[in-house]
């Protein structure tokens, strides 16, 4: 009873432990905002990863792809552990974007990796139709704040010619002007908007097919393409990661120069180019992916890179000889059953793999893997880092027990006499030492649940921390056009949280340990004659 | 007539110090007995001797050779918490230097001696009776105003005093006090010898260890420690 009596008085009359539930506070703190912003920010990049790839791909590690894919979707969709499969061409061009129509005065070349899609099956795959940018409501907020925007710039521009100018004839003729112009930027807005009401944004890209009147007006009927928002050049992120909407691709005309490599793998031919329509952009949240991927239709690249089936005909007969080239495709994207792990999914996928495989001799070799693998550079790259700081968090958190330690060798020390009273008055050495350790552990208590307290409310006001830094220092921690996502991850994981408060609690008390020992270990009559 | 048998005795105690590589023998040699309700005092010069005697005798400290009997019962063959018990039920120590835990106010220093020795759990069931018995213990020693004081607010004579109440809490067989008035003004001194003859009388055994010839006047039997031995 006394143990629990003299902690609770050591606590309330000496700073010395204040020093090092302090010192406590400082590690736990460290730890959970690193644990919590990096442990968040790998989270995100591997909840992208597999939204973006699905569960399990079967690819043909080679551009030229791989025939009788339709059987393996057939086949694999049958199993319990597929909830749906798609095909896909990956391939790589080069793109130029152009504005204002074919004819449009600039245009922009960039290299671009092209994904061909069939967008419904797609999007039961993957997370195709949430990552569309561009709907009707947010155009026309957004054309409306922009908008908004000019008027009040018109209205200062007009305040200020007018203090500038003399007579009054000349100030009529500027407020006159102004007028004018208000008018022809509401009209255009009006045009715009009306414009825009007619697009079904969301369904364009869901069919890849412009509704517009620019492909039209080109004279012919172009397919759709929906691009990364990193690959329009034309977008520039202010400061808050936001895109401005003027400066969506949406109806320019897209040119993409392609390599056909045929079925034996040749890329002796001519390259072919195809016309699209830009119908949307997408934003994945994966940097890497946003700046370089388009989607166009599944036939119309399987066509252009001459993926298509074809029929072989015999020459003097003209009928078909039956060894015709069936149509290919690089990769097979599957999403599983709920309840089925990637690795149960995959391991299914490849027993049909081996079917096709068995019965189609001469099948490029295929590859099944697991998201995970899929993106293995990616998500290992980060995972390591993780780890590497979370372990250099870890020494700096033997800095909190060093602390601990000194702090208590100290008080030990300064309370020797006090021991050997204690001794004197029938405490036993286990008696001693567990008022260090309680004493330790009442200090870790306290500093690690006041760690956890102001790393919650940093962690969880990240975002707005950086906000106030940027507003007040220009500084910001976190460029959302480095780091792929927007926000800071500010998520406080309870279960990392609360290992982490026992972590430092433990690590307090193993601190207090060795003074404890040593407060134990004192001969009583030496404590009592010391000064 | 039966022989009563002494509370404390010691046999032939030999204590050594050593000190840069010098052998000091302390005590060589000591024989005594304390019976109960007596009022033993040991007088002796200054680094004589006294002190470490009276920690042999409590428990504090190991002797060399030699063995202390309570009640017939070998103290140094104790083991574990054994020793702990011994010193924290049968016997108070009383410093000169009144080692009051500082942190404690003086109720808290004179409850601490019964809460050693009681778990958490044992402790709240007689909390209230202990309490009862601390407060009368400060009012014994004249010390009811003060209760709620820390040591740092208290004079050396109050200081005392609680350090004489926190001795007897726990009802020791033997109240064992180290020159006791050593650092007290005259005084304050008498009225402290007072406070242990007062308590001698309501049958205290008793314990004191001196260097003033006038103090060891008012015990029952004078024990007068010189070269090691005691005469
Ligand atoms: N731990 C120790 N190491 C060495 N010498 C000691 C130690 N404790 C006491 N002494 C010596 O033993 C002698 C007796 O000490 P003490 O019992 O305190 O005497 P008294 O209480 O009679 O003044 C003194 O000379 C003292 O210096
Ligand atoms: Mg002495």
């Amino acid at each position: 009873m006394y143990k629990v009596l003299l902690i609770w008085k050591y606590l309330r009359r000496k700073l010395a432990p204040m020093f090092a539930a302090l010192a406590v506070t400082m590690c736990t703190m460290m730890v959970i905002i690193v644990i919590s912003v990096m442990g968040g920010f790998f989270e995100l990049l591997s909840s992208s990863a597999q939204k973006l790839s699905g569960d399990v791909t079967v690819t043909a590690f080679s551009l030229s792809g791989f025939p009788h894919y339709q059987d393996l979707i057939d086949e694999a969709e049958k199993l319990p552990e597929v909830a749906a499969a798609t095909p896909t061409i990956q391939s790589y061009g080069l793109l130029n974007l152009r504005r204002g129509g074919a004819n449009g005065p600039t245009g922009n070349t960039k290299t671009v990796e092209v994904m061909g899609i069939e967008p419904e099956s797609y999007n039961k795959v993957v997370d195709y139709e949430a990552t569309l940018m561009w709907d009707k409501g947010s155009l026309l907020d957004d054309l409306n704040r922009l908008s908004d925007a000019r008027k009040k710039q018109l209205k200062k521009w007009e305040t200020e010619d007018l203090a500038e100018a003399g007579s009054d004839e000349l100030k009529k003729q500027i407020k006159e002007d102004y007028a004018a112009k208000l008018q022809q930027l509401e009209a255009l807005t009006e045009e715009q908007s009306t414009q825009l009401s007619n697009y079904g944004l969301k369904d364009m890209g869901m069919k890849l097919e412009p509704t517009s009147q620019r492909s039209i007006r080109a004279g012919k009927e172009l397919p759709g393409m929906v691009i990364g928002v990193e690959v329009n050049p034309y977008h520039s992120r202010d400061a808050e990661g936001k895109y401005n909407i003027l400066n969506a691709a949406i109806n320019d005309n897209a040119v993409l120069a392609l390599m056909p490599i045929n079925e034996k793998g040749d890329i002796r031919g001519e390259p072919a180019n195809a016309e699209f329509a830009v119908v949307n952009e997408f934003k994945s949240g994966l940097y890497d992916i946003d700046a370089n991927r388009v989607y166009v239709p599944l036939s119309v690249l399987q066509e252009k890179l001459d993926m298509t089936a074809a029929e072989e005909y015999d020459p003097e007969t003209l009928m078909p000889t039956g060894k015709g080239v069936p149509a290919r495709v690089t990769q097979v994207l599957f999403k599983s059953a709920p309840g089925y792990t990637a690795e149960q999914t995959a391991a299914a996928v490849t027993k049909v793999v081996k079917q096709i495989e068995r019965e189609n001799l001469g099948i490029p070799i295929l590859y099944t893997q697991t998201w995970m693998q899929m993106h293995a550079h990616l998500l290992g790259a980060v995972q390591n880092e993780v780890g590497l700081v979370t372990f250099l968090f870890a020494i700096i958190s033997v800095v909190a027990i060093v602390m601990v330690a000194t702090t208590f060798y100290m008080i030990v020390l300064e309370k020797t006499r006090d021991i050997g009273v204690l001794r004197a008055i029938g405490a036993s050495r286990w008696g001693i030492m567990n008022i260090y350790l309680g004493y330790g552990l009442a200090v870790g208590v306290i500093g690690a649940l006041l760690g956890l307290f102001f790393a919650y409310e940093i962690v969880t006001n990240l975002n707005e921390i950086q906000e106030w830094l940027y507003q007040w220092f220009g500084w910001r921690m976190w460029d959302p056009r480095t780091y792929f996502f927007d926000r800071i991850p500010d998520k406080v994981d309870p279960i990392k949280a609360t290992w982490i408060v026992i972590g430092a609690i433990a690590s307090s008390v193993v601190g207090a340990l060795i003074p404890a020992l040593l407060a134990a270990r004192l001969n009583p009559i030496e404590a009592l004659r010391y000064e | 007539m039966i022989l009563k048998q002494p509370v404390l005795k010691s046999k032939q105690l030999h204590k050594h110090y050593r000190m840069g590589g010098q052998d000091l023998h302390i005590l060589r040699g000591i024989d005594m007995e304390v019976h109960e309700n007596e009022f033993v005092a040991i007088y002796g010069r200054s680094g004589s001797g006294k002190s470490t005697l009276l920690h042999l005798l409590g428990g504090l400290d190991r002797p060399n050779e030699g063995e202390v009997f309570f009640n017939g019962q070998e103290v140094f063959k104790l083991r574990g918490g054994k020793l702990d018990r011994y010193r924290n039920r049968h016997v108070g120590f009383v410093f000169q230097q009144y080692h009051l835990l500082p942190e404690l106010n003086a109720l808290e220093n004179v409850l601490i001696g019964s809460m050693i020795g009681r778990s958490l759990i044992a402790w709240p069931t007689k909390k209230k009776q202990i309490k009862e018995r601390a407060k009368m213990l400060l009012e014994t020693v004249g010390l009811s105003d003060r209760m709620k004081h820390r040591p740092s607010k208290l004079s050396g004579g109050e200081r005392q005093r609680v350090a004489i109440a926190r001795a007897l809490i726990n009802e020791p067989d033997v109240l064992m006090a180290d020159e006791p008035t050593g650092n007290l003004d005259i005084d304050t001194s008498g009225s402290i010898i007072e406070l242990f003859q007062k308590l001698h009388e309501d049958g205290q055994t008793l314990i004191l260890v001196t260097h003033d010839e006038g103090i060891a006047e008012v015990a029952d039997r004078c024990l007068t420690l010189v070269q090691g031995k005691l005469s």
